[in-house]
């Protein structure tokens, strides 16, 4: 193997994996003790060296302070913003090239090569801009140059289409892993792998499913207990039930309970509900039914909970495809991108999408997509600027990213400064392209209409002190806040909800009270007249009424299947 | 540019989206920057895809390779009365499931929402009527769209007053369809 070799790279929010092309196919490579998978943390010792992987995850139980684990979690973000206080005022970039140093390095060993100084890095497909840039940096503080960018389910998908090149046919990748979650919609044609649409969720994963564990067994945010809940999710995947133990968990305290599958199920179920939203809205923005699929692919360590398995087959109407590797397919799909930039692997592209509209605020603060998000990329857009005054000299507009119609509920990626040559209002016009190219990053050309010549134009990244504005004016609130009065908000809390339920009792006695017996009614009615009562009273009691409108809602459940029941079948 | 000779397709209307979408693919495969063979660069191909993918997109363009110098789509044309009225009720049609939406999620106990639930099947269900009503007429247009390409050969100025009418007609349908589709996902995505 040369020294120009490409290593694959799947940089998880929990694992990472390295990978490459040998004689035209992909491997995972493994590490000095045969280990494939490194994990995702790295412990700062107070003094000593910088530990990566499973040695790091096991210091958190006796040095958590110094130990970063899901560093992928804040990628974009700046060291110091609030949320962002990892050991020695690193940036998360900083951490994530250690992670990426260590996987260079096992390269290097597997390979036995002096250096690697390439790479293909993946990041999930609903990265942003800023996600992605920080990316790139973290590989080349590394010391890798990023010779590509590849969405995490787009690897996945070349993973599985390596050995059907000849075939053509549409899948499905859901990636659910430790972090962030990805639905994509590819074609495959010819050795041709074309994104259709995607979708997904960057703050949603495998970690989210621990914390609702931990919070569950009452010790939520414990990292011994994040570990051991982590170990029953794992094993209630084979497992119908697991005692969780963790001794000395508090001071006099043992955590000792047992959990089954069905309580997990349970726990995670408005978690699931937001991955089958995704699922819709892919379907939707690929213009395609669940039924013109070939095949749904999973991927990512949490799709071995089989109530993932369960949705999935519930969506798309088919068993998932598990021929992949669930945790090493990303990192052999990188390496297969990895060997199609080098020229290892022939006949094969990859044509994917950016995965958010682009576009710039304008007039009412509205945003005006240049490119729509599922536009193949590379792709460019031009957008022609005129002076609004007389000699004026430059325009600044915000650049964005997202799906929302105001510019301010959209991710601002920066700043642009147009600049005009003096003359009268609209007599200067400077066209000016925007390129998403194909690791997915923005790139904005100007070009003087004069010369012809194009320039690149500088994304200022939105100012420092805007943001700590923000966080000031955050804290100012929550200070606020704690002044409030706090039986008040709960009394309004109560009262809010007291308004909403009895009328609704009225209504929905109207519409489906013939359906109860007449003591339910009656119950319901009473229970209504204790609400009010309570609404009434002369000296505000807020247990009183929260106690009242519980019970009005336990008494009022059949009432609320039966309607919904009802509209279902008229519906028909 | 033209593009249907960047993408290597036969330059009518009355064309196919597999086709189009192979076409696309198969152009794409060597314009891209990974296989960099150097030819076209790939976001014209790109953006020949998007516009050839779309019927409305695709004929306008073809209108205006075909006619240099007239205008296709502006807002000179005539929509029909026929037109104005399904808009017109697609338009409260839309708004009503916004608002009842909106008030389902508002609601906060199950309660709540259960009483409005038959207001929300209703909406649902008047929303996909409407889409239906829209996607029959597009289908309508689509169907002419062979026409377009006969008289392109046989009659040009025939070519010019059809196709500059359905070039309107395409422009408010599909701009509908999205809408009412959004609004058909919102119901689906909800809860």
């Amino acid at each position: 193997m040369s020294e120009d070799v490409i290593i694959g790279i799947d940089l998880g929010t929990t694992n990472s994996l390295v990978g490459v092309v040998d004689s035209g196919f992909p491997i995972v490579l493994a590490d000095g003790e045969g280990r494939r998978m490194v994990a995702s943390a790295v412990y700062f010792p107070e003094d000593g060296d910088v530990v990566v992987g499973e040695a790091a995850l096991r210091a958190r139980a006796v040095d958590g302070e110094r130990v970063v684990t899901s560093v992928k979690r804040l990628m974009g973000r700046r060291a110091g913003e609030a949320g962002v206080e990892l050991p020695g005022g690193r940036s998360p970039e900083e951490v994530s090239a250690l992670i990426l140093g260590e996987l260079k390095r096992t390269a290097e060993a597997a390979l036995g090569v002096e250096e690697v100084k390439r790479a293909v890095i993946t990041v999930p497909a609903y990265f942003n801009d800023g996600q992605r840039n920080a990316t790139v940096r973290a590989g080349e503080l590394a010391g890798l140059k990023v010779e590509r960018i590849v969405n995490v389910p787009t690897a996945a998908a070349l993973a599985y289409g390596l050995d059907k090149l000849g075939e053509k046919s549409r899948v499905a990748v859901y990636d659910l892993g430790g972090g962030t979650f990805d639905i994509s919609i590819l074609e495959l044609n010819e050795g041709v792998f074309q994104v259709m649409a995607t979708h997904g969720d960057t703050a949603l994963g495998g970690d989210d499913i621990d914390e609702l564990l931990a919070g569950a067994l009452g010790y939520g945010g414990d990292a011994r207990v994040l570990a051991a809940a982590r170990e029953a999710k794992e094993r209630l995947s084979k497992e119908e039930e697991v005692e969780v133990r963790v001794p000395f968990v508090r001071e006099g305290e043992n955590l000792e309970k047992r959990v089954g599958r069905g309580e997990l199920e349970e726990l995670i179920g408005d978690l699931l509900e937001r991955t089958r939203k995704h699922c819709v809205q892919v379907l939707a923005d690929a213009g395609m039914e669940a039924g013109e699929l070939d095949e749904v692919i999973l991927v990512g360590g949490s799709t071995r909970i089989p109530a993932v398995r369960a949705l999935v087959a519930g969506v798309f109407g088919k068993e998932p495809n598990l021929s992949q590797h669930p945790d090493e397919a990303v990192a052999l799909g990188a390496a297969i991108q990895a060997g199609i930039l080098s020229g290892a692997l022939r006949n094969m592209v990859l044509l994917d999408v950016t995965p958010l509209s682009l576009g710039i605020e304008t007039f009412g603060g509205l945003m005006n997509v240049i490119i729509p998000r599922n536009t193949t990329i590379p792709a460019k857009a031009g957008e022609l600027f005129t002076n609004a005054v007389t000699d004026q000299e430059s325009m600044l507009i915000r650049v964005l990213q997202g799906e929302r119609e105001m510019a301010r509920d959209n991710w601002e990626l920066g700043k642009l400064e147009i600049p005009f040559e003096k003359g009268a209002k609209g007599s200067a016009r400077v066209g000016v392209q925007f390129r998403i190219d194909e690791n997915g990053i923005l790139e904005v050309l100007c070009r003087d209409t004069a010369t012809g010549e194009d320039t690149v134009l500088e994304i200022k990244e939105a100012a420092v002190d805007v943001d700590d504005e923000r966080v000031e004016a955050m804290i100012e609130e929550s200070v606020d806040h704690a002044f409030e009065d706090v039986t008040e908000r709960q009394w309004t809390e109560a009262r809010l909800k007291s308004e909403e339920l009895l009328p609704a009792v009225e209504a929905a006695l109207e519409m489906a009270g013939e359906g109860l017996g007449a003591a339910e009614c009656e119950a319901i009615r009473e229970a209504a007249r204790e609400v009010r009562g309570a609404l009434d009273a002369a000296e505000r009691d807020v247990a009183r009424l929260k106690k009242a409108n519980a019970a009005l809602d336990g008494a009022t459940q059949e009432l609320a299947a039966l309607l919904v029941e009802r509209a279902l079948e008229e519906g028909i | 540019m033209d593009y249907f000779e960047i993408l290597g397709v036969e330059r009518k209307a009355g064309l196919k989206e597999e086709e189009v979408r192979g076409a696309f693919q198969e152009v794409g495969k060597g314009a891209h920057p990974d296989s960099g063979d150097g030819g076209e660069a790939f976001e014209n191909v790109g953006e020949a895809y998007g516009v050839l993918r779309d019927e409305g997109r695709r004929l306008r363009h073809l209108m205006e390779l075909e006619f240099p110098g007239e205008e296709f789509g502006g807002s000179g044309g005539m929509v029909s009365g026929e037109l104005l009225e399904v808009f017109g009720r697609a338009g409260s049609v839309l708004q009503a499931a916004g608002e009842v939406l909106k008030k389902k999620k508002e609601a906060t106990t199950a309660l709540g929402k259960a009483v409005l639930e038959k207001e929300v099947i209703a909406a649902q269900q008047a929303v996909q009527e409407v889409g239906f009503e829209i996607e029959g007429m597009l289908q309508v247009e689509r169907g002419r769209l062979a026409e377009v390409d006969r008289l392109l050969r046989e009659d040009r100025e025939a070519a010019l007053e059809l196709g500059r009418e359905m070039v309107e007609r395409f422009g408010f349908l599909t701009k509908w369809q999205a809408k009412v589709r959004e609004q058909v996902t919102a119901f689906l995505v909800f809860e």
